[in-house]
């Protein structure tokens, strides 16, 4: 059921969230290159699904913070889609985005993995 | 008979002779006698003195001069004997000098304390000679009080000093104190009591003594019209209530601008914390305004145009009764459930057989539509 608070709580919150995942990615567009993030993505490294676990999970405290964000489990697997995340990615850097759209399936796979090191499969 | 050179020379050696001896009485503290040389020196002086009558003045003269030196350092060594007796001497008399003037110093002192003294009476004398004579020239005449019998004159002395003396301590032809005056005085002895780092009670203390001292001074005096303006309130401790009243007061409103301050800046933070979380906010909740606007003008759109539905969504179309909103729940919710438009309770009650509301399809469960 759709009311329309809750039309714009869900748009308020997404909109948080794209924010803050705007952030995110710059910083990591600013800290690798595009050579190589396309490198990464070419030969399959997982450079987005460590990204998503530091983002998340701080060192050494891992299941606490497991615990923690467990309540936001279904907002971030509803946000983390790779339609969402390709197009942050071309919103901040276009040739990141280029090499994302390019290489989908790694970025999936990324996804999928970071989400599940964060709140189990 | 002339003498002989041999004579002489015999009359010479016992004059040296003689001479050495005189000298060697004279510097007991040569320790050693004299040597040859000096000896011989002398030898061939005396030789000579006797040949020379010239030389011989001469040497008569340095004998003299030797003689009257001999006799001075004598008189030296025997006042040298006695300088450590003349120093103590001095400090004997020194310290006889410093006593005796500490005590003319204290004497002076003392000198100067009754000549204030004798001042000072001699002024009050005078000063009541000439009351005397002012009061006489109006027409009082004094005489000896006998026996307790006071005098007019004596009355109106007293009268005249306790005119004065009331003036000077405070009261008298002057008006009444007014509160403003208390509160000072008030102030003064909290500030005067905060110096000193005293206790509250002796901060209270030195207050009431400070609004009473005219009075009391008047009381003991014995003038006044009886009981002072406030030492009659101190009967049953009705100052002291008094002033520690007004002393509340005062801090009570101290407090009270003190908390009122303290909440107004805790409200601006908070207020400042709200609106610096509305501003990083805003565009995000303009956004979503935004959406929920666009989306609900698109599905009004649809429905005032005509155009079809979009399809049903798949799960239970109930109807509340309150607010007649059709609400479509994927799972047949329970028997009380929230109508989450109008929040009223609902119970979930099957609606008569009427007209089929529409079918989904591949809906699951879709039977006669539920009402309320």
């Amino acid at each position: 059921m759709t009311t329309r608070p809750e039309l714009f709580i869900e748009s308020y919150v997404r909109r948080v969230a794209e924010r803050q995942a705007k952030r995110y990615i710059s910083a990591f567009c600013q800290g690798m290159p595009v050579e190589e993030f396309r490198y990464a993505a070419e030969h399959d490294l997982n450079v987005v699904a460590n990204l998503l676990r530091q983002l998340l999970l701080k060192p050494g405290e891992e299941k606490a913070g497991r615990k923690k964000a467990a309540p936001y489990r279904q907002m971030v697997e509803g946000l983390a889609n790779t339609d969402t995340i390709v197009r942050l990615f071309t919103e901040v850097s276009p040739e990141h985005g280029r090499v994302a759209q390019q290489h989908r399936p790694w970025l999936e796979r990324q996804i999928r993995s970071g989400l599940a090191d964060v709140f189990g499969s | 008979m002339k003498n002989s050179p041999s004579d002489v020379t015999q009359k010479v050696v016992g004059d040296m002779a003689r001479n050495l001896a005189k000298m060697a009485k004279a510097n007991p503290d040569t320790s050693s006698a004299p040597d040859d040389d000096v000896l011989k020196k002398v030898t061939e002086a005396e030789l000579r003195a006797a040949t020379d009558p010239e030389f011989a003045q001469q040497q008569e003269a340095r004998r003299l001069a030797l003689t009257r030196m001999q006799a001075e350092r004598e008189r030296l060594q025997s006042a040298g004997a006695s300088r450590e007796e003349i120093d103590k001497l001095k400090e004997e008399q020194r310290a006889k000098l410093e006593q005796d003037y500490k005590a003319l110093q204290e004497g002076y002192k003392t000198m100067e304390e009754e000549n204030k003294s004798l001042k000072e009476s001699l002024q009050a004398q005078s000063m009541r000679q000439m009351v005397r004579e002012e009061l006489q020239g109006l027409g009082l005449k004094g005489g000896g009080s006998s026996g307790g019998v006071r005098s007019k004159l004596d009355e109106a002395l007293d009268k005249y000093m306790a005119d004065r003396i009331d003036g000077l301590i405070g009261g008298g032809n002057q008006p009444q104190v007014t509160a403003e005056e208390v509160r000072k005085m008030i102030a003064q002895g909290i500030e005067d009591g905060n110096k000193k780092q005293s206790t509250p009670q002796q901060i209270v203390d030195s207050i009431i003594g400070l609004i009473t001292a005219g009075d009391e001074a008047k009381k003991k005096l014995g003038m006044g019209q009886g009981d002072g303006r406030y030492l009659a309130q101190t009967a049953g401790g009705g100052m002291r209530s008094d002033v520690l009243k007004i002393l509340l007061e005062d801090e009570r409103e101290r407090l009270r601008m003190q908390y009122e301050h303290e909440s107004q800046t805790e409200r601006n933070k908070h207020l400042g914390t709200l609106a610096g979380s509305v501003r990083d906010n805003m565009e995000d909740m303009i956004g979503a305004s935004r959406d929920m606007v666009k989306e609900h003008r698109e599905s009004s759109k649809g429905k005032q145009e005509g155009q079809p539905q979009s399809e049903p969504e798949e799960g239970y179309q109930i109807k509340c009764s309150l607010c007649n909103e059709v609400l479509i729940y994927p799972e047949k919710p329970a028997s009380i459930f929230d109508c989450p438009k109008c929040h009223g309770k609902l119970r979930l009650q099957e609606a008569p057989q009427g007209p089929p509301l529409p079918q989904r399809s591949g809906a699951q469960g879709s039977g006669p539509g539920l009402e309320f």
